[in-house]
């Protein structure tokens, strides 16, 4: 299959001869457009509901039936048969008539008047189940592998195009993430600003109780020393992969990353970054650990003037929502991570009025079932060994399979039409999706949307047009905004 | 414009203040003679890509200095350059340069004083064939050439479990010892399941193409994966025996080199067809895999076999009959009294015996079965208690036979595809096993398998692979290559430093039927690395990297040796060769957050005192003081080792409880061993340590140290006590803790010495 590469040399050489004065003198009059990627600026700016995106990631496999999505409880004895395992949670009312969630989520059940929750959220189908390939897929909107060109992280896209707030604070930011544990190649892989240049990637802050540590210099290290320090840095930086086969464009942004973080670093603002400034009562409410406290550092990111902060559960495999047994204690435990420090999230950026203008995002790379891996009629080589058809005790208990079915997007403040259900999932097993199916591209169209980004919005490169969905035709789910 | 063309050059792009339409016509204008340039060839000329013809020794003034053909090469080179050769090395400077880059171990006092002793002529030629005879041999140039196969014990990516692989270790060492010629080697090597009437030794050798990384798991994709193996092997064997950058003609044309994207799927196709070859699995034996039973093992597999197979049958025998008893048992319809009993609190028993037979569930009939067996046949639970045991025995004594992964040809091969952009799931154009064009070519092309391949390689119009190999005889000997490129010779690398020395060599080691060896024994013995590496100020001015060797040269010992060395000085270092790979001791929570289920557990007695080649390679947390020495993952092919100096390596070895067990160790044989007197000991630690006498400023140096910590360890025996107590190794009986401290401390600092960890 003939691809541009092979253009062979007589075609070019052959251009050569016929290409009239004329064309010459074309090609010649405006800059190269080959060798710097433009930006095109959206066609239109829609009209924003929000300014700021926080995206709460439930890294390793949130299970629908056992938090927003409840179904018949089926308290654990022995020998409960997997298959006949559905909520393994009773339910609890909202302060929403009607909508009904899982018990331990009672925080999060007083404000879901201020959220919109999806309940068909389906992962695509990428045959074996692996977390890292979906967290890819649900943060860029494009699956791996993409050995061409690689696709920017949604934080990444939205820092590019509307910029940063505040001069000092990074306009992206990721809590929580440690890009230092099991499948850190691939965690990589999509906390990039990929093709963008680096300038627009993450600044990582892999634990909140240390967030100043990510820019301070080390120990007591004296400032002119840390700037000669800086200096040397960046002569090392040339010898780094990017410094010595990128781009210009490459070696610019990554330099303009250096740089701005090197601003932060001498900013009074990088203070925002130091939840310990927080008064005791208010960082006590948040604090269940370090999930908690990423969610302090995100309000006080937001009002530091952060564009887009995710936040995340971690994962870390096998560890978190990533049960492969012990489900139901598993998300015991997460649910006591989670309830309190997202609702108080919520509660604070609405007293300080910053609720209407801060899209809060909870997701998950896809949920989890008792019995089914992927999802029915496409099943795929099971990954949860040793789950017996009864079950004796209670490290059987749970949702231990990876399901892409059916799955819970939520969405709180920034424009979102409070209350909202979208839509349903079957009340027995299979608890598949059974209307209203949503894909990650509308996810992602709809983040855009409030943002007042087209989902057609693109990038130039390699003299093509990169979406921020695929194709441009991603499709925003208008019935969650107002 | 066309006038333009000859003189485009990419340099003109830069011109400050070109307009951008000037710079647009210069790009099209390049963009067509780069082009030309490719088309006419250019690259197929390349120098490495022409076999090597013999040179001629070229003619040198000097007519007194050189021992060798090399000296010729290198001495034209310093004429030409106004330089000339330094004076050769002293005999201590010699024996210690000599040992550690034959053997990877500095040579003991008994081996120093021995040549020191030796006037007769040929004395030095007696070392050097001592040292190529000793088995340390081996195993230095093994951890060469592990690097380049990747050899690791654990499989790589995330999960990164044990895998069992050290018998290919072992074949390398022993190989090397018994100077196997190279082209016999890299038969072994890339096909040795495939030589006729192969061996089990050659069947291991086969597995240098089974060292790539392994994925267990479950969620990645096994086709993905099988392609990824097989692509690791491309590029392994290109690295390894051609010194080219295969790889980047995965995804595309290599922009440089002459290898196509269709030529490397030809590569491709030798080695994608590999029996019973799993993608991603959680096992810990990746077929094809040998096991590799010890004769007392062998044996023992076999007597339990029988006994297995012999309770198997007597229980068949008995199926029927006992059969035939539970059915008329069940169809009682009831417990009986004693039964009842037995059941305890199983009441659901009675119930199921109580159902007529048709009605009731395969579980149902499961259970009552189980329990009329075991209530009512115990001579068939005796029986199948039996084989239970015998098959317990049987499996726990195959668990303990170690295996070995190895490659093993599909009976149909599999179809290679060229991938497009290297993407396993997009196949374009079928392609079958071939080399590069630019190459001599292959014979039994089309069906050509990989010991067709193997003999191509070999084959003496090869341009490359000879001198690939004596590139890298001349790094482990100098430092650096004579093409400095070690992983490209293509239109990308270095020019070679000394073209016809490079064709010397090859064509000696062709000569020479590939033994290596045989070409180590001519350059060592040659007057260009008998040398000394002092450099004076204008040496250094004129040629700062040692291109020229004007002088020898001086570098840090690799990761393994620092290792050695400091356990040799000891006198700790166990002396053990082959067999499963080691778990040293390393710092406490290395492992947290990095590993599952993964446990590093500390080798007990003596294999904590292994070389470093045999350090248990873990590829995701690789053993840290071999890494904070430069030592690669072996994730994969690694050719050329970065070298560099580091804070964080004094602290290693000031620090790291082997050195400073080493420092202490070294400490008690000083003290217990040593000579009697201050001086005389600090002159023996010294030259343990380094080789040489100490000069007077040295032993000043030493003695005002010795004085410094007896007062301390005199005054602080707590103190005194912990440092005198530091690693496992047993305690000399009957020594002062004061004193083990203060050697301790002493010797602590002769091993950190740059002197210790350089060879000079």
């Amino acid at each position: 299959m003939p691809t541009s590469r092979q253009v062979s040399a007589r075609e070019r050489r052959q251009f050569l001869k016929t290409a009239s004065a004329g064309t010459l003198a074309a090609l010649a009059a405006g800059a190269p457009r080959s060798l710097v990627a433009s930006q095109s600026a959206p066609k239109e700016r829609l009209e924003a509901t929000a300014d700021n995106v926080i995206l709460i990631f439930m890294a390793g496999g949130m299970t629908h039936v056992d938090t927003f999505d409840p179904k018949a409880y089926t308290p654990f004895e022995v020998g409960l048969e997997t298959r006949a395992i559905a909520s393994t949670f009773p339910t609890i009312p909202t302060v929403v008539d009607g909508l009904q969630i899982t018990a331990g989520l009672e925080h999060l059940a007083g404000v879901m008047d201020r959220g919109a929750l999806i309940r068909s959220y389906q992962a695509a189908d990428m045959g074996r189940i692996l977390h890292t390939k979906h967290q890819y897929h649900w943060h860029t909107g494009y699956q791996p592998p993409q050995p061409t060109l690689a696709p920017p992280h949604l934080g990444a896209w939205i820092a590019k195009t509307l910029g940063r707030k505040n001069p000092a604070i990074p306009a992206f930011l990721d809590v929580g993430q440690r890009l230092t544990l099991g499948e850190k190649e691939e965690l990589k892989a999509f906390h990039s600003a990929g093709f963008l240049g680096s300038e627009f990637g993450p600044l990582m802050v892999p634990d909140p109780r240390q967030g100043l540590a990510c820019i301070r210099p080390a120990g007591d290290m004296s400032l002119p020393r840390f700037a000669n320090r800086h200096r040397l840095y960046k002569e090392l930086v040339k010898g780094s992969p990017i410094g010595e086969y990128g781009s210009e464009f490459q070696k610019e942004s990554l330099l303009r990353s250096i740089e701005s973080t090197h601003q932060l670093v001498l900013s009074p603002d990088a203070k925002a970054l130091d939840v310990s400034l927080e008064p005791k009562d208010v960082y006590d409410v948040y604090n269940t650990g370090k999930f908690g406290l990423s969610c302090l550092l995100a309000r006080r990111l937001v009002e530091a003037g952060s564009r887009f902060i995710e936040l995340t559960t971690e994962y870390i495999p096998f560890k978190n929502w990533d049960s492969h047994e012990n489900g139901h204690q598993r998300i015991v435990e997460m649910k006591e991570q989670i309830d309190r420090p997202i609702t108080q999230l919520i509660l604070d950026l609405e007293e300080r009025g910053l609720l209407d203008n801060t899209l809060v995002v909870i997701g998950s790379e896809f949920s989890r079932d008792a019995m089914i891996e992927g999802r029915p009629g496409k099943t795929v080589a099971d990954q949860a060994g040793g789950q017996p058809d009864a079950i004796s005790e209670a490290r059987h208990y749970g949702h231990h399979r990876h399901f892409t079915n059916a799955g819970c997007v939520l969405f709180f403040g920034g424009g979102v039409r409070g209350g909202t259900v979208y839509g349903e999932t079957a009340d027995e097993r299979p608890f598949v999706t059974v209307k209203d199916p949503v894909k990650i591209d509308q996810v992602h169209a709809t983040i855009y949307r409030a943002l007042g980004i087209p989902a057609d919005h693109f990038h130039e490169i390699e003299r093509r047009p990169f979406y921020v969905t695929p194709d441009g035709k991603g499709e925003p789910l208008l019935e969650l905004l107002t | 414009l066309t006038a333009l063309l000859p003189a485009a050059s990419h340099s003109w792009i830069r011109v400050p203040g070109a307009s951008s339409a000037f710079l647009a016509l210069i790009l099209v204008a390049s963009w067509s003679s780069d082009s030309v340039a490719a088309e006419a060839g250019a690259a197929a000329t390349h120098w490495a890509f022409v076999a090597p013809e013999r040179p001629q020794l070229p003619p040198v003034k000097n007519a007194t200095w050189g021992r060798t053909p090399v000296d010729a090469f290198i001495l034209a080179r310093l004429e030409t350059e106004g330089l000339s050769p330094s004076p050769e090395a002293d005999r201590t400077m010699l024996i210690r340069r000599l040992s550690l880059d034959l053997r990877g171990l500095p040579p003991t006092l008994g081996e120093i004083d021995a040549f020191l002793a030796d006037r007769s002529p040929g004395a030095y030629e007696r070392l050097v064939e001592r040292f190529l005879a000793d088995p340390a041999y081996g195993e230095k140039r093994a951890s060469h050439w592990l690097d380049l196969a990747r050899f690791g014990d654990t499989n790589g990516y995330q999960d990164d479990g044990t895998r069992s692989m050290w018998p290919y270790r072992d074949y390398v060492i022993r190989a090397f010892n018994d100077n196997r010629p190279f082209d016999q080697f890299t038969l072994e090597n890339i096909a040795g399941d495939l030589l006729e009437g192969s061996t089990l030794e050659q069947k291991i050798a086969s597995g240098f193409n089974r060292n790539h990384r392994f994925n267990e798991e479950g969620g990645a994709d096994p086709d993905e994966f099988r392609v990824a193996y097989s692509v690791d092997r491309v590029n392994t064997t290109a690295t390894t025996w051609l010194g080219l950058t295969f790889e980047c003609a995965q995804c595309h044309d290599h922009k440089y080199d002459p290898i196509s994207q269709k030529e490397y799927y030809q590569f491709y196709a030798f080695f994608n067809s590999n029996e019973g070859e799993l993608g991603v699995s959680k096992t810990k034996k990746q077929p094809p895999f040998l096991e590799l039973p010890s004769a007392a093992q062998a044996k023992e597999q076999a007597r339990l076999a029988e006994s297995v197979a012999r309770a198997e049958k007597l229980l068949e025998e008995m199926d029927g009959p006992v059969e035939r008893r539970f059915l008329r048992w069940q169809t009682s319809g009831r417990l009986s009294e004693e039964e009842e009993e037995k059941a305890g609190e199983d009441e659901q028993l009675a119930r199921i015996v109580g159902k007529p037979a048709a009605e009731r569930t395969d579980d149902e009939n499961k259970r009552l079965r189980t329990f009329y067996i075991g209530h009512n046949e115990p001579a068939y639970v005796k029986a199948r208690e039996k084989r239970d045991e015998f098959r317990a025995l049987k499996s726990k004594l195959e668990r303990q036979i170690p295996t070995t992964l190895v490659m093993q040809t599909m009976e149909s091969r599999l179809p290679a595809f060229v991938l497009e952009r290297g993407d396993f799931r997009r196949p374009g154009e079928r392609v079958g096993p071939g080399v590069p064009g630019v190459f001599p070519a292959l014979s039994g092309d089309g069906a050509a398998n990989r010991l067709d391949l193997a003999r191509w390689l070999v084959a003496p119009e090869h341009p490359l692979v000879a001198r690939v190999l004596v590139n890298r005889v001349w790094v482990r000997l100098f430092g650096s290559g004579l093409v400095r490129t070690l992983n490209d010779f293509g239109t990308r690398g270095e020019v070679p430093s000394h073209p016809k020395l490079l064709d010397w060599l090859a064509t000696e080691l062709l000569r020479l039927d590939w033994d290596v060896k045989g070409l180590e024994r001519q350059i060592v013995t040659s007057a260009t690395y008998r040398q000394v590496s002092t450099f004076t100020e204008s040496s250094l001015r004129s040629d700062p990297t040692n291109r020229f060797l004007a002088r020898a040269p001086r570098f840090r010992l690799r990761a393994e040796e620092v290792r050695d060395n400091a356990l040799a000085v000891a006198g700790l270092l166990a002396r053990k060769i082959g067999g499963p790979s080691v778990m040293p001791y390393q710092p406490e929570g290395y492992f947290a957050d990095k590993s599952r289920d993964w446990k590093w557990k500390p080798s007990p007695g003596g294999d904590r005192y292994r070389r470093g080649v045999y350090t248990f390679w873990r590829r995701t947390t690789p053993y840290p003081s071999l890494v904070i020495f430069d030592a690669p993952s072996r994730e994969l092919c690694v050719a050329e080792r970065a070298r560099t100096i580091s804070p964080q390596q004094a602290l290693m070895t000031l620090n790291d409880p082997v050195f400073v067990e080493a420092a202490r160790v070294f400490a008690e044989r000083i003290c217990a061993d040593g000579p009697p007197g201050l001086d005389e000991k600090l002159r023996q630690a010294f030259r343990l340590a380094v080789a040489r006498r100490p000069a007077a400023d040295d032993l000043d140096v030493l003695r005002a140290l010795y004085q410094e910590e007896f007062e301390r360890f005199s005054s602080d025996p707590a103190a005194a006590a912990k440092l005198a107590s530091q690693g496992s190794a047993p305690a000399w009986p009957g020594l002062e803790p004061r004193d083990v401290a203060v050697w301790t401390s002493l010797a602590s600092v002769l091993l950190n010495l740059d002197e210790t960890v350089v060879r000079e």
